[in-house]
């Protein structure tokens, strides 16, 4: 896949993931209605499938796919819309012809994310209590796996040194919010 | 190696075969390093689910800005809506009058949306740029796309007027809990709009029910003669009873 456009998909440009949500979301909402969703529904299965794209561009995933954006997107999109389908089923007869439409996209799979645990959505809680610059250097770091350099760039961090004990009070707050 | 340098790499995924086994180790025979080991891994899967939500919430910003603005028919209706206000407002003035008002109630009472004194709209005119349409967008009731208009341009030229713009918006959409950490930026700096954010900081809090945090504003607006300073007098008096 196109670097330029995985390196947008990774960062917090807001513009530029602005520009590529843009870019395919007309193609897509055209391209869902041969399964019968409405705009609606086809609007929220974009959005999932947009974030999918965005949790593979974060993992690294993505700068390993060999097709472009939106035929990867589309993959992620089908596959949604085919689970939507399903889950529809139970109301009305699925039809899995559907599945042998011929078009460009390969299904892609994707798996699901785990709920969270009882013992996380406790940590969620203290989490959240936290400001915002405390959560948004903890999921630079944790979530988004990010070096202390790139969380130099993106926060807007003096230095490496801040950002490191930037990352050690909140930490140590967050520790402290569960004891109490 | 140090536990803690340990735990690093082991998040940064970037353990050697040696240092592997001597994690495993420590796992498996060291409970408080398991413990520590399970808070790092818990931490991870909570900041993704909080990025996940972000990212959705910005997604239906930017979705917001495709949705056509829905309109009611309610003609058909007209009659009986109106009938049925009429009945609807005697009947809460009565309740209203005899209880002390709400939060929620004092800030539905005092806050109207500021108006637009940045950018004046002239009907008509062809040409619509970003900071047109963002404006329209407010002018016209639209919030929902006014706000993510607004943090697109915050984002590209750091207008402080766009942060309260944005934060008055929000709060018609109910959204106090997002307007707060706008307006107190806004506070911040040194836009001349700036006196104005006080008082619908005050607002916000008393939206979510921290009547303290209100007060405390209230109270500056009224010692410092700030916006709205006879509203924020007779505003603090109304919850001041209860």
């Amino acid at each position: 896949m196109n670097k330029k456009e995985v390196d947008i998909l990774r960062s917090d440009d807001r513009l530029g993931i602005k520009s590529l949500y843009n870019a395919h979301r007309a193609a897509f909402l055209n391209f869902g209605k041969r399964y019968g969703l409405d705009q609606d529904q086809l609007a929220d299965v974009y959005q999932e499938a947009f974030l999918a794209l965005r949790k593979h561009a974060v993992s690294g995933k993505l700068a390993e796919v060999k097709s472009g954006l939106k035929t990867y997107l589309f993959g992620i999109g089908k596959y949604l819309i085919f689970d939507l389908l399903k889950k529809e089923k139970k109301h009305t007869e699925y039809d899995s012809n559907l599945h042998s439409n011929t078009d460009d996209y390969e299904e892609t799979i994707i798996s699901e994310t785990p709920e969270l645990t009882k013992e996380q959505q406790l940590l969620r809680t203290y989490f959240k209590e936290l400001g915002k610059k405390c959560r948004q250097v903890l999921t630079f770091f944790y979530y988004r796996g990010l070096s202390i350099e790139e969380i130099v760039q993106q926060g807007g961090y003096e230095n490496a040194n801040t950002v490191k004990a930037q990352k050690s009070r909140c930490l140590k707050t967050l520790k402290q919010l569960i004891k109490s | 190696m140090k536990k803690d340098k340990l735990i690093e790499k082991y998040l940064q995924n970037t353990l050697n075969t040696e240092e592997r086994i001597e994690f495993d180790t420590l796992l498996q025979n060291d409970a408080e390093f398991k413990e520590e080991v399970s808070f790092h891994d818990n931490l991870k899967r909570v900041t993704e689910e909080d990025h996940d939500d972000e990212f959705r919430s910005m997604l239906s910003d930017f979705e917001a800005e495709h949705q056509p603005r829905k309109v009611f028919k309610l003609q058909q209706y007209s009659k009986w809506l109106v009938a049925a206000s009429v009945i609807l407002i005697a009947g809460l003035t009565y309740v209203l009058t005899l209880s002390n008002p709400t939060s929620q109630e004092l800030f539905a009472a005092n806050f109207q949306p500021y108006e637009n004194v940045v950018h004046p709209i002239v009907r008509g005119t062809e040409e619509q740029d970003q900071k047109t349409k963002a404006f329209i967008a407010y002018e016209t009731g639209d919030y929902k796309l006014a706000v993510s208009l607004f943090s697109d341009l915050y984002e590209k030229d750091k207008q402080p007027y766009y942060l309260f713009y944005k934060a008055n918006a929000l709060l018609k959409l109910e959204k106090a809990n997002e307007a707060i950490p706008l307006l107190k930026e806004h506070l911040k700096t040194r836009d001349t709009l700036k006196e104005k954010s006080a008082w619908y900081l005050a607002l916000a809090y008393l939206k979510i029910d921290d009547k303290k945090s209100a007060q405390l504003l209230l109270e500056d607006i009224i010692k410092s003669k700030k916006y709205k300073a006879s509203e924020a007098e007779k505003l603090l008096g109304k919850f001041e009873k209860d």
